[in-house]
């Protein structure tokens, strides 16, 4: 019986205090931000958020989109303002993107992600880009006079890609790598636009509707529109931004890293034509020799042909199937042995050249430690490709 | 002194299981002081064997006579002077409580960050928790078991989405930076093993195979925290060193298909989880002050207890949780003289008595 009452007399207390139901805030009191754009500005950041405000829904059953821009010493203290400047309480758990500007990237990121990393409400799914220019002119740009959704940003960035704060913070933190991430350009309409796996001629004889690349990394817009899309990767040495791999650079780099989704790559032979090579599957493997100084890199590449121009009297065989193997093989162990001794040269160990030695010679890794990314640029980088091509259909 | 046999084995190991569990999957390489996290597959490797050294104290002491507890013994033993050995059970298992109350309060305050104050919660959670250890050990049995399987099959589902995250490049070489990280990892697992001292009081309580269940336990909690590691470690890599509570982080960035952001499946398991743990100890400790206190008194102490749990954790400092009574070393004193040295004194008075006894026994003839 007494203890019955010490249950009524703690039930009865705990009334008083559990103050949850009133101090619920409801959805229409939240902004819920889709996207961040940060930018260099004077004395700390500009701040932009795209966010859905339940609140000023413009009738219709989709809440409005509302931009807003920040400024504060750090990137929290911007954030904060939005609070007084919309009256509402920011939400970041259902964040998509954040885009950073270019500037701001090369003059370092490691300030502002911490918050990123801290903060409750943030996800390390959120994926990451540079953008050229001003992540505000990002998040600001129109899609049939309606402002781009962060969710189209994000769609931009194929998960495969692992530009996210997960795995940039993962590289910056662990100093056995560096990381990068997407890297977004704003391009008119009528403008040439740049798909990975493209060589530089045969960009120049493309039309528009060709300029597609299989993840949709591009934004189809209308006439005279501005375009968005992702070029390539931007490439960092600590937390900051080196350059942009853009067009070969770009393939070589996924090539390298494994990624899916390399898009096209136009080949030509003399004696047999133009085919256009679908790559559909990759995967590396890096490994290390630290007494000869040598990383071996095998790439195997999956493709389709699902677009051949041959030449007159040209017939594909299994001998023409192998000869377009050895051309893909050979074309793209020069794109990614390119594209590596060019990373390594700036100082920036994106394919995480680092770690594989850490793994597989941790003694050689501990007495280098200090000026082991210099010692890379000592390495001979040995890139063996290896294609299986597979053709549906015949010639017309 | 004769006990009724009123829980399984099964049943006791999985509110034990289950007590483990929440304290080991909130650890990090932060809180472990160690930097690489997967040195602690070779800590638990190691914790496996250690808990097995730990336990055998108990184990022997209750095959001695296992209808009694170790606070039987005590009072047999010692008379009066068992008081002693029951206040300082209480005060153990009342220790246990307020630190996974503060355990419970820094996940509050770093991951959820509810709107609702920490304290209605974690007063709320007492609350709870009383109710569980009022209901007893049978009640508390039965709800660890819906329990363990809602949280072994939550385990499996973002086991099987994080499997595919895995970049082997993520997997360092074992003790690459040295020994730091193992003994860090090793002297988390041990210090928190507050259910050595448990079984202490339990093992009567239980009746079924108590090797068996010992080795299942012991081994279900290390494998599954070396899986739970190889998970974390492939999927998320160093970004894990920067999150106080990795584990919630691996289920937030866990998906299958369109489900996503798994951490909520977590969040709920681990309260559960926490809510065992609190009822379980809170038990323990009510018992142990019984024992000296009487049944009467012995409410009036719980009812003490109660607050005191709730007063620490409101006035408790976030940030304590890994630093001064907290601390790995003090955790794994207090754990020791409960655990081992308490038992292992009572087998060494135990036999003194029994071949006193004989002596006597035969001078007689």
């Amino acid at each position: 019986m007494k203890t019955k009452k010490i249950a009524v007399f703690f039930l009865s207390v705990s009334i008083f205090f559990m103050s949850g139901c009133s101090r619920t805030v409801q959805l229409h009191e939240r902004m819920v931000i889709q996207g961040i754009g940060v930018d260099l500005a004077e004395n700390g950041y500009k701040v932009t958020i795209q966010a859905l405000d339940f609140k000023n829904s413009q009738g219709g059953t989709e809440p409005s989109v509302k931009l807003i821009e920040l400024k504060g010493k750090s990137l929290l203290e911007a954030l904060e303002n939005s609070k007084k400047q919309s009256g509402l309480i920011p939400m970041y758990s259902q964040n998509l993107v954040l885009i950073v500007g270019k500037s701001l990237a090369t003059s370092g990121m490691d300030n502002f992600l911490d918050f990123f990393i801290r903060h409750y409400e943030a996800r390390p799914t959120v994926k990451v880009c540079v953008s050229e220019t001003d992540a505000a002119q990002v998040l600001s740009l129109k899609r049939e006079e309606k402002n781009i959704q962060a969710k189209e940003i994000s769609d931009l960035i194929p998960e495969s890609l692992h530009s996210d704060v997960m795995h940039f913070v993962g590289s910056l933190h662990g100093k056995t790598s560096d990381p990068y991430c997407a890297y977004l350009s704003i391009q008119n309409n009528g403008k040439e636009n740049i798909t990975p796996g493209k060589n530089q001629s045969e960009d120049e004889g493309d039309n528009s509707s060709e300029q597609d690349t299989k993840n949709g990394t591009e934004s189809q817009e209308e006439n005279n529109e501005e375009l968005l899309s992702m070029t390539g990767i931007a490439f960092f040495s600590g937390d900051k931004m080196l350059g942009v791999e853009t067009q070969n650079g770009f393939l070589g780099a996924l090539a390298v890293k494994g990624i899916q989704g390399l898009g096209v790559y136009n080949i030509h032979s003399e004696n047999l034509g133009d085919i256009s090579l679908d790559i559909v599957k990759t995967k590396s493997k890096i490994s290390v020799n630290t007494n000869e100084k040598r990383f071996y890199i095998d790439i195997e590449l999956g493709t389709n042909a699902l677009e051949v121009t041959p030449n007159q009297g040209a017939n594909i065989g299994k001998a023409e199937q192998e000869q377009i193997e050895k051309q893909l093989d050979d074309e793209i162990k020069l794109i990614c042995e390119q594209t590596i001794r060019k990373l390594i040269n700036l100082n920036s160990d994106i394919f995480r050249f680092q770690k594989v030695i850490l793994n597989s010679d941790p003694k050689y890794f501990q007495n280098h430690n200090e000026n082991l990314k210099e010692i890379l640029k000592e390495f001979d980088y040995i890139v063996n490709v290896k294609s299986s091509l597979s053709i549906t259909g015949t010639e017309i | 002194m004769g006990k009724r046999l009123i829980i399984s084995v099964p049943q006791m190991f999985s509110m034990l299981f289950i007590s483990r569990l929440v304290v080991e999957t909130t650890y990090s390489a932060i809180m472990s002081q160690g930097n690489n996290i997967l040195d602690h597959i070779l800590s638990a490797g190691t914790a496996f064997f250690i808990v097995f050294l730990l336990i055998l104290p108990i184990y022997f002491l209750f095959n001695m006579d296992n209808s009694m507890d170790v606070l039987d013994n005590s009072y047999e033993l010692l008379g009066k002077t068992g008081n002693l050995v029951s206040g300082l059970y209480a005060l153990y298992f009342l220790f246990t409580c307020v630190h996974t109350v503060a355990l419970f309060k820094i996940f509050l305050s770093n991951v959820i960050n509810p709107p609702v104050s920490t304290e209605v919660l974690l007063t709320t959670m007492v609350i709870a928790a009383s109710y569980g250890a009022y209901k007893g050990v049978e009640g508390l049995a039965r709800t660890s078991g819906v329990i363990l399987f809602f949280m072994i099959i939550s385990m499996i589902f973002i086991g099987i989405s994080l499997f595919d995250q895995i970049d082997c490049l993520n997997f360092p070489p074992f003790l690459y930076q040295g020994t730091q990280s193992f003994e860090g990892g090793l002297m988390y697992m041990i210090s928190r093993s507050s259910c050595i001292p448990a079984m202490a009081i339990l093992f009567p309580m239980a009746k079924g195979n108590l090797k068996k269940g010992i080795f299942i336990w012991n081994l279900g909690i290390y494998a599954l925290i070396s899986v739970v590691i190889l998970l974390m470690v492939g999927s998320m890599g160093d970004f894990l060193q920067t999150q106080l509570f990795p584990v919630y982080t691996a289920g937030s960035i866990a998906k299958i298909g369109s489900l996503e952001h798994l951490d909520a499946l977590y969040l709920g398991i681990w309260t559960m989880g926490i809510f065992i743990k609190l009822s379980l100890f809170f038990m323990l400790s009510g018992e142990c002050v019984k024992k000296f206190a009487g049944e009467k008194l012995g409410r009036f102490f719980v009812l003490v207890f109660g607050f005191i749990m709730i007063f620490f954790g409101i006035f408790l400092n976030k940030n304590a949780i890994s630093s001064g009574i907290f601390s790995s070393p003090f955790l794994l004193g207090s754990m020791l003289l409960v655990g081992v040295v308490v038992p292992l004194a009572l087998i060494i008075l135990k036999k003194l008595k029994t071949e006193k006894l004989s002596i006597e026994g035969k001078e007689k003839q």
